[in-house]
């Protein structure tokens, strides 16, 4: 019989039935139909799956749903709230921080995890916060750029 | 493909060993999942039981053990390790080794038993654990057993853990005074395991020479390594161009790489050189008593 799990994800409950060796991002994809956690290398190199558990950033590919029970679960569709789009999502649009958009969802959300804990991080702090995940597109020069006014907005943000 | 039939959650660590032994070889031990998941989804391992630790009580967390060691609990993750002001205190290579592993995602999930469970060439803590003179703590139907990091390991991803032993600690014994360290790390991308890695703790004399030296290796064998013939050069001795230089060329010889998609053996031989060259030099101009990476 496989075991219950109760999810907390974007501050919604799900009871669910898992089998022991469910990873969380497939039940959040085809369980839970949040298909904002990008399935991609599945080895825990390319970020594309980040989501945060208790606030931080983890690979749900790399996660046992059975493990998550309890846990905080954030993706990325859960940081909007009414209609608003965070100040992150915001700031990638507005600097163009988004090509392709796979990795989009995990490097917003490593960023949110970034701020989260350091309001005001360097360049070089930005970069260490995002090295867990991979964009083929940008360069990563947006992507830093699009972190950094949202630092600087919340008054932060060294040079 | 065999499911996983039952992910299970010992209460101790007795019932955890039982059961392991009980389903020898069926069973696996999942910790942080950063190694060991990646091998269920690519069916080279295909247990019938998942075994969870998080229950048993003292498996994760840091604290000072009564003779001045510090002890670390096997779920421990590397974030906790690298932000932890204890180790910082007196193991700080320890730290700076555990911010080196992998990204932020992996280091907040990953585990130091983990990590240890699944030996993998080019490992940033068990190079530091080397330096550090760390001895693990195993438990298993027979009893426990306590094994110095380096006899720990036994070749390509082996290690004298048994299939029905957990590790339940890594203790690492107080530094003398005065010891400085340094953790120096070669790949090719930031989130990549070492190319090369050399962690060195040394305590001075108060003399100008070494009183004592431990160096760890890690990426040339296919398990850490402690160089000792390149210790016993240093040992009593001064730091100098011309003993560094032998020590790092003694280095070289005790290392036996592997040869991989990120660089020949030959190469990783040249990197031990140029590293332990480096590191050497660093604790000779005085060190900060913590370790630095290089980036490529």
């Amino acid at each position: 019989m496989n075991p219950e799990v109760t999810l907390r994800v974007n501050g919604r409950r799900y009871e669910l039935q898992v089998r022991p060796d469910r990873l969380l991002l497939d039940v959040l994809r085809d369980e839970l139909r949040l298909t904002g956690a990008r399935r991609g290398c599945e080895t825990g190199y390319c970020g594309a799956c980040t989501v945060l558990l208790d606030g931080q950033a983890v690979h749900a590919c790399c996660l046992l749903a059975v493990r998550a029970g309890g846990r905080e679960i954030q993706t990325i569709e859960g940081l909007a709230s009414n209609g608003k789009l965070h100040p992150l999502q915001r700031a990638f649009i507005e600097e163009g921080a988004v090509q392709c958009g796979y990795c989009t969802p995990g490097m917003i959300l490593s960023a949110k995890a970034l701020l989260d804990e350091n309001p005001a991080p360097g360049p070089e702090e930005i970069r260490q916060g995002i090295s867990g995940n991979l964009c083929r597109c940008t360069g990563y020069v947006k992507i830093i750029r699009a972190i950094q006014t949202v630092a600087q907005a919340k008054g932060g943000g060294r040079p | 493909m065999r499911a996983v039939i039952e992910y299970v959650e010992p209460g101790t660590v007795e019932e955890a060993v039982g059961f392991l032994a009980s389903h020898r070889g069926a069973a696996k031990v999942v910790a942080g999942g950063q190694s060991l998941l990646v091998l269920l989804r690519q069916r080279l391992l295909e247990p019938e039981y998942l075994l969870g630790l998080d229950r048993i009580p003292g498996m994760r967390g840091i604290a000072e053990g009564a003779g001045g060691e510090l002890v670390i609990g096997p779920l421990t993750t590397h974030r906790e390790i690298a932000a932890s002001p204890l180790v910082r205190k007196g193991w700080a290579l320890l730290a700076e080794a555990a911010e080196q592993v992998g990204s932020p995602p992996v280091r907040n999930a990953g585990t130091i038993g983990g990590n240890l469970g699944f030996p993998m060439i080019g490992a940033d803590p068990p190079v530091a654990l080397v330096a550090l003179g760390a001895r693990i703590s195993l438990a298993g139907p027979r009893g426990t057993r306590t094994v110095a990091v380096e006899e720990f390991y036994r070749g390509y991803m082996e290690s004298v853990l048994e299939p029905d032993e957990i590790i339940t600690q890594v203790a690492l014994p107080p530094q003398p005074a005065g010891t400085r360290g340094t953790y120096l790390k070669y790949r090719l991308r930031g989130i990549d395991r070492a190319l090369v890695a050399v962690a060195v703790t040394l305590t001075p004399d108060g003399r100008g020479s070494c009183k004592e030296i431990r160096i760890g290796l890690g990426g040339v064998r296919p398990a850490p390594v402690r160089a000792l013939q390149a210790e016993a050069i240093l040992r009593r001795a001064r730091l100098t161009e011309e003993t560094i230089s032998r020590a790092a060329q003694a280095a070289v010889e005790e290392v036996e790489p592997v040869s991989d998609l990120s660089g020949s053996a030959e190469y990783r031989k040249k990197l031990v050189k140029v590293f332990v060259t480096r590191a050497l030099r660093q604790l000779a101009a005085g060190g900060s008593g913590v370790g630095r990476v290089h980036e490529s």
